[in-house]
């Protein structure tokens, strides 16, 4: 079976190499070929904007516009369609990292409004800036560019350049999926704060994004103007835009292969159903309707399903000897440390001046009522909430106002309450995610397939799979994050946040949601790690589970610390016990509700 | 269970397509047109000759389609009148109208399968729309057939594109009637511009301008307006400020000029309105009625302009009921003409049609008289209106065509 | 003066459309948490079924306003039936371009049943402008403005304070817990996309006089009612309402005195300089961000 995988690039190269001279003769399919090629290569902008990184964009046609006219009006001035080229893609990548700089403050929506404003923009500008783009009458005469001395006015070499680009691009995207940064990218589409705090710096992965995304629809734009010789500024309007997010999401944006695929099913479609004359674009629109509602995901997401269950993904032979993780740290010397930390929700004081130390590979525990601040004091430290007041400190580094994928670089990791997995990552793909931090590798080296980035894969892969192993998990590793029952997320979590190597571990109520034996390994799971040197810091209000881990206890009541040292100590403190049966009742009632 | 759901509720969406369809059937009576549009029952009088077979590039989707309908209506009547009498040459004529979508790339589309799917076409039809001619021109150099446009913008045949023939007249001559008869004959030198921000629109203003000059006006306020505008208020508002005399409008959609004339009558301008052609459209006439009367409209077809004018419209008013006769229909109800003509004196291949259009002289049409200038121009005049209800009435037939000198 | 506020009450008018569109998207954003491209061609189906009623069918133009409106609702619930209910349980990519689906499919089908040619639907009041001073007041403008306030206060006077409104509030602030209360949120969702199809086809109805009801008609309208649900913040009614009347408003202001080519541009530049100073619209979301 293993032949199977060579199939699909078989069939990439055969269609490279055969369809310029099948249809190059043929004004109309070179046309529509042209068409579809250069809008599947803008799409592939749109892959890594929307599919991979899960910010919609609705103004992608205006980077195309951008890139064609820029590539245009070059192109005539000089004669020259590579360097025409060559200054449509700066000018998009220019623009699309400045429309990248929005997503600071937007998301969602408000995102795709403002690329909404832009498109608009840009057609007005298109229209009414005639002294350089020579407004609605558009920019003719447009050139195509020369190799080794064979113009390509001849669309068989025209075709052969263009099936090229769009195929070494595709590829690029597609493999950029399964490296480092095309994991990061989806991270943010699958649970942005998770990816915040494994130590992706969400915004400029963002702004990366769109930058590249831009550039490559930039490219699109002016290879369009080469092949059509022809633009006007209707070719790039809102409605292209909308079209262009139909053909990705029809074909399925998460992939390189449904994006092309989905674009040529919607350049073609409606040109053969021409034969309906009247009700063809009915049709069209029918049948669109029918596959959004029939392959929600895209057509490409079921070819894949069909595709996993042919050729099953094999695990790779582990070996068996043990590992540890987690940076060592020397014993009993102060490792992080909060001074006088508040934090206020308006008139809410969540945390009220909180000192606090965790030494070198102690098991500290942090406990208290529900609503006490325990959750909090860990969002402080990994710099989810702003601080109010105070400082915390990692060894000699100062944490205070960090942002949190800078907190983990120091080598801080957490595991979340609530469960905070990429659902629609393999289990797989969430634990690499906790290696971010240690990666090498750079964006554009990912898209080119680079040697650093196969190794770093292959380095990657084997770590995740040992710390699978380590919780227990190995034979889960090529399912859906989303298909594992809500223990083995919390595991998945725990490996996610090992994997990265920290020195101090935080874990946010790792056994809430857990039955009886599921606690029970946890608690050896705990155990195993305290035994090999770990850090943890534990939020918990399972005592029997704190106590069986705990070297140190600090306890909390409505943001105060009320006591803290040694876990038996602690318990036998008064002040304790008052909080600890004052809060019996609210636990009871939580757990009914929960 | 979740895929019956889906077919469950895809059900509904047809069903829901069948309750509109019926309700509009029901309602809207005999809008005959949609179904003889893609008739070619021609093959059934064809004495066993095959078929001259012309192409078309029509907008029959999108937002030119009301205009893209009446085309094909005008198209057809030629055709099936010529096939009537014998076909040209004892061969019947057949129409292949493809839709443009009323887009630049649904244009190139329409005009490049015509061209590779039907090898025998004897020419082509193009489009009415003047940046779309401009799309299809790097196709149109390397098919070499003949195209019969109906975009008004002048550079399009002088641009030294061999193929391209016009029937309908340019925009220079457009400008020039309007400016001329609104300053010489109606001696109102005041005058405001209004036109949409397209190729057209933006042509026509340029040239309007030129002629206003030359005759000694002025142009006291030039607004444009992006197609498809919604509201002209602060348009009607400047033309308030500047008091024009008069009002020059050049509108590439129907329904805008609709619309801005709507809005202006609302505020009660009184300056006279002179419309370029689309003010004579039956989209315009049907929609405004008697709010037209008094407007001035140049056209390059009224009804009773010539004796083809009045033929032509009595034959498309008895076979399409419910479509008034306007530029759209006329223009390609000569081109089929004319394209006859050429195809049975001078031949049927490509440079035998160019040649032979290039020819042609003093050939009646409901437009006019065609004489080909070397650019492929085939008209070379306009007819003043004024609207006498929603009436257009003839008042002046301008003709700048010089024997001596072609083109302007 | 006379001209500037001239110009406010047209751009109040044209605003009022864009609000009612506006408020059609917010409610159903609200409820499902889709964002409805086709809400402008409702508003076209709406301008048609009254075309049929009142122009073919020869009803008085009050009762076809009403059956009109009858027809809105039942399209209401075929079109949630049709393009969202199959795909409630997605991520929000496969329903937007299910709605884009819908759209190209209702402005063609338009198209196919009802002829291109753009027709014109009588006013509900005969008189078309009145006189105020200097200032020409169009009759069907103020008949938007009414109808908005009418629908908006129905909204707050009554909607809001009933049990069918607070169900609706619900649904959309916690689907969970709102099922776990007992409100039945399938029916809650199809009768928010049947009353928002009502308020597009109300205002497809009214602008119909105005720009002609052709099959494109709801392209334009669409665009900028979402411009000004976003200006309100998404998923606030007020919001919406103001939103739209700010763009009308600023839109004709600044045609009449920057440029009028670039008309369409004044109300998104505002717009991206207001998200960025205020990301969350004028009013806020109601709903709290579900993290």
């Amino acid at each position: 079976m293993r032949f199977l995988r060579y199939v699909p690039w078989a069939f990439v190269v055969i269609g490279v190499v055969f369809i310029p001279p099948l249809v190059g003769h043929n004004m109309y399919y070179a046309g529509l070929t042209l068409e579809a090629a250069t809008w599947g290569l803008a799409n592939l902008g749109l892959t890594i904007i929307l599919g991979y990184t899960g910010q919609i964009s609705l103004g992608q046609a205006a980077f195309f516009g951008i890139g064609a006219y820029g590539a245009a009006i070059v192109a005539v001035h000089t004669h020259s369609m590579w360097l025409g080229l060559f200054a449509g893609i700066v000018l998009t990548t220019f623009f699309g990292f400045f429309i990248g700089l929005s997503t600071l403050k937007m998301g969602g929506h408000y995102l795709a409004m403002v690329t909404i404003g832009f498109q608009t923009l840009i057609s007005l500008l298109l229209n009414n800036w005639v002294s350089v783009t020579s407004g609605p009458d558009g920019i003719v005469g447009i050139p195509r560019p020369q190799i080794f001395g064979i113009s390509m006015m001849q669309n068989v070499p025209f075709l052969y350049f263009v099936l090229t680009i769009l195929v070494l691009v595709g590829a690029g995207v597609h493999v950029l999926r399964r490296f480092t940064w095309g994991r990061a990218l989806r991270s943010i589409r699958g649970n942005e704060l998770a990816a915040h705090v494994m130590g992706i710096d969400v915004f400029k992965t963002k702004v990366m994004a769109f930058t590249v995304g831009a550039g490559i629809t930039g490219l699109a734009g002016g290879l369009f103007a080469s092949a059509a010789m022809y633009i006007s500024p209707g070719l790039f309007d809102f409605n292209q835009s909308v079209s262009f997010l139909a053909m990705t999401v029809v074909g399925g944006a998460g992939s390189a292969v449904g994006t092309v695929l989905g674009t040529v099913v919607l350049t073609l479609l409606p040109e053969v159903l021409r034969f309906l004359q009247h009700i063809y674009l009915v049709v069209y629109a029918i049948i669109v309707l029918a596959i959004v509602l029939g392959m929600p995901g895209g057509i490409w997401s079921v070819v894949e399903k069909w595709w996993s269950r042919l050729i099953p993904t094999t695990r790779p032979e582990l070996n068996a000897h043990p590992v540890r993780f987690g940076e060592p740290t020397d014993v009993g010397e102060p490792l992080l440390t909060l001074k006088g930390v508040s934090k206020f929700f308006g008139g809410l004081k969540a945390v009220d001046d909180l000192d606090m130390t965790v030494v070198g590979q102690e098991a500290h525990a942090l406990v208290g009522p529900n609503g006490s601040g325990k959750t909090t004091v860990l969002n402080v430290v990994t710099g989810v909430y702003p601080i109010s007041s105070g400082s915390i400190t990692l060894e000699n580094h100062n944490l205070t106002d960090l942002p949190s994928h800078r907190i983990t670089s120091y080598g801080i990791t957490r595991t979340f309450q609530n469960i905070r997995l990429c659902n629609e990552m393999t289990v797989l793909d969430n634990v690499m995610l906790g290696l971010h931090r240690h990666r090498k590798s750079w964006f554009l080296g990912n898209m080119v397939s680079s040697p650093a980035s196969r190794r770093e894969q292959q380095m990657f892969e084997q770590k995740a799979w040992q710390a699978l192993t380590y919780v227990g998990l190995a034979e889960r590793g090529y399912e859906l994050a989303a298909n594992l029952a809500h223990g083995q997320q919390r595991l998945v979590e725990l490996a996610r946040a090992l994997v990265a190597e920290p020195k101090v571990l935080l874990l946010d109520e790792p056994a809430a949601g857990l039955n009886d034996s599921e606690t029970a390994s946890l608690v050896v799971l705990l155990q195993r790690l305290k035994s090999q040197g770990s850090t943890i810091l534990l939020v918990e209000h399972d005592m029997s589970l704190v106590t069986k881990v705990a070297d140190n206890l600090t306890v909390l009541n409505f943001g105060h610390r009320i006591s803290q040292g040694p876990v038996q100590q602690v318990l036998s403190d008064p002040a304790v016990l008052e909080a600890f049966l004052g809060r019996e009742e609210g636990e009871e009632v939580a757990e009914a509700g929960s | 269970m979740t895929s019956r759901k889906r077919l469950l509720s895809f059900i509904g969406v047809l069903a829901a397509g069948l309750l509109v369809t019926a309700c509009g059937t029901s309602g809207s009576g005999g809008n005959g047109t949609s179904s003889s549009a893609s008739s070619n029952g021609t093959s059934s009088s064809s004495g066993g000759n095959t078929p001259y077979e012309i192409g078309a590039t029509f907008a029959l989707s999108g937002a030119g389609a009301a205009s893209g309908q009446l085309e094909v209506d005008g198209a057809q009547l030629a055709v099936n009148e010529i096939n009537a009498k014998g076909g040209v040459n004892g061969h019947p004529l057949k129409l292949i109208v493809e839709d443009d979508q009323t887009t630049n790339p649904g244009t190139v589309n329409a005009f490049s399968k015509l061209v590779s799917q039907y090898p025998n076409l004897v020419a082509i039809i193009g489009p009415i729309r003047s940046t779309e001619v401009q799309a299809i021109t790097p196709n149109i150099e390397q098919a070499g057939i003949p195209v019969l446009i109906g975009g008004t913008d002048p550079q399009l045949t002088h641009e030294n594109d061999p193929w391209v023939f016009r029937f309908r007249p340019n925009d220079t001559y457009s400008a020039r009637t309007m400016a001329y008869y609104l300053i010489k004959k109606l001696n109102l030198s005041k005058i405001a511009i209004v036109h949409s921000t397209d190729a057209f629109g933006n042509g026509g203003d340029t040239y309007l301008k030129q002629w206003i000059a030359h005759y000694g006006g002025t142009v006291v306020s030039d607004q444009g307006y992006t197609n498809h505008a919604t509201d002209y208020t602060s348009i009607v508002t400047a033309l308030k400020n500047a008091n024009p005399q008069a009002v020059a409008t050049y509108c590439t959609y129907g329904a805008d000029a609709g619309i801005f004339l709507k809005q202006y009558n609302q505020f009660g301008l009184k300056a006279t309105i002179m419309g370029s052609s689309s003010i004579t459209s039956s989209d315009v006439r049907n929609l405004l009625g008697s709010q037209l009367n008094g407007d001035y409209g140049t056209t390059d077809y009224a009804y009773g302009q010539n004796s083809e004018s009045v033929t032509f419209g009595k034959a498309l008013e008895a076979a399409y009921p419910n479509v008034k006769p306007d530029i759209y229909s006329s223009h390609t109800w000569d081109a089929v003409r004319v394209l006859a003509h050429v195809l049975a004196a001078d031949g049927t291949s490509h440079t035998a049609v160019q040649q032979g259009l290039l020819n042609v002289r003093n050939f009646p049409g409901a437009e006019g008289m065609y004489n080909f200038d070397k650019n492929g121009d085939g008209l070379h005049g306009y007819t003043v209106v004024k609207f006498a209800g929603s009436t257009p009435k003839i008042i002046k037939v301008f003709n700048f065509y010089n024997q001596s000198s072609s083109g302007s | 003066m006379a001209n500037f506020l001239q110009l406010m009450v047209s751009g109040l008018g044209i605003g009022a459309v864009y609000a009612l569109v506006a408020l059609g998207f917010v409610l159903i954003y609200r409820a499902a948490n889709v964002v409805n491209f086709a809400q402008g061609q409702i508003a076209m189906v709406g301008a048609y079924l009254m075309i049929v009623a009142a122009v073919d069918l020869h009803l008085n133009i009050w009762l076809a306003f009403i059956v009109a409106l009858g027809g809105m609702a039942i399209f209401g619930v075929l079109f949630e039936l049709g393009v969202y209910y199959p795909l409630r349980n997605q991520s929000f990519l496969p329903v937007i371009i299910s709605t884009i689906a819908a759209s190209i499919l209702l402005q063609n089908l338009a198209q196919y049943v009802f002829g291109a040619n753009p027709r014109s639907l009588p006013a509900l009041f005969a008189t078309q402008t009145v006189k105020l001073g200097g200032i020409v007041l169009s009759v069907q403008y103020l008949t938007i403005l009414a109808v908005t306030a009418i629908f908006v206060a129905f909204q707050y006077l009554v909607l809001d304070r009933s049990m069918l409104g607070k169900k609706m509030e619900a649904t959309a602030q916690d689907k969970d817990t709102a099922r776990l209360l007992g409100v039945p949120v399938a029916f809650m969702i199809a009768f928010t996309f049947v009353y928002s199809s009502i308020l597009g086809g109300a205002a497809g109805i009214l602008v119909g006089p105005i720009f002609f009801v052709m099959p494109g008609m709801g392209t334009t309208i669409a665009l900028k009612a979402f411009a000004a649900s976003i200006i309100g913040g998404f998923g606030n009614t007020v919001g919406a309402i103001v939103g739209g009347l700010a763009i009308g408003v600023i839109e004709t202001l600044g045609a009449a005195y920057i440029s009028e080519p670039y008309k369409d541009a004044y109300a998104f530049v505002l717009l991206i300089l207001f998200l960025f100073l205020r990301p969350k619209g004028i009013f806020g979301e109601k709903i709290a961000e579900k993290a």
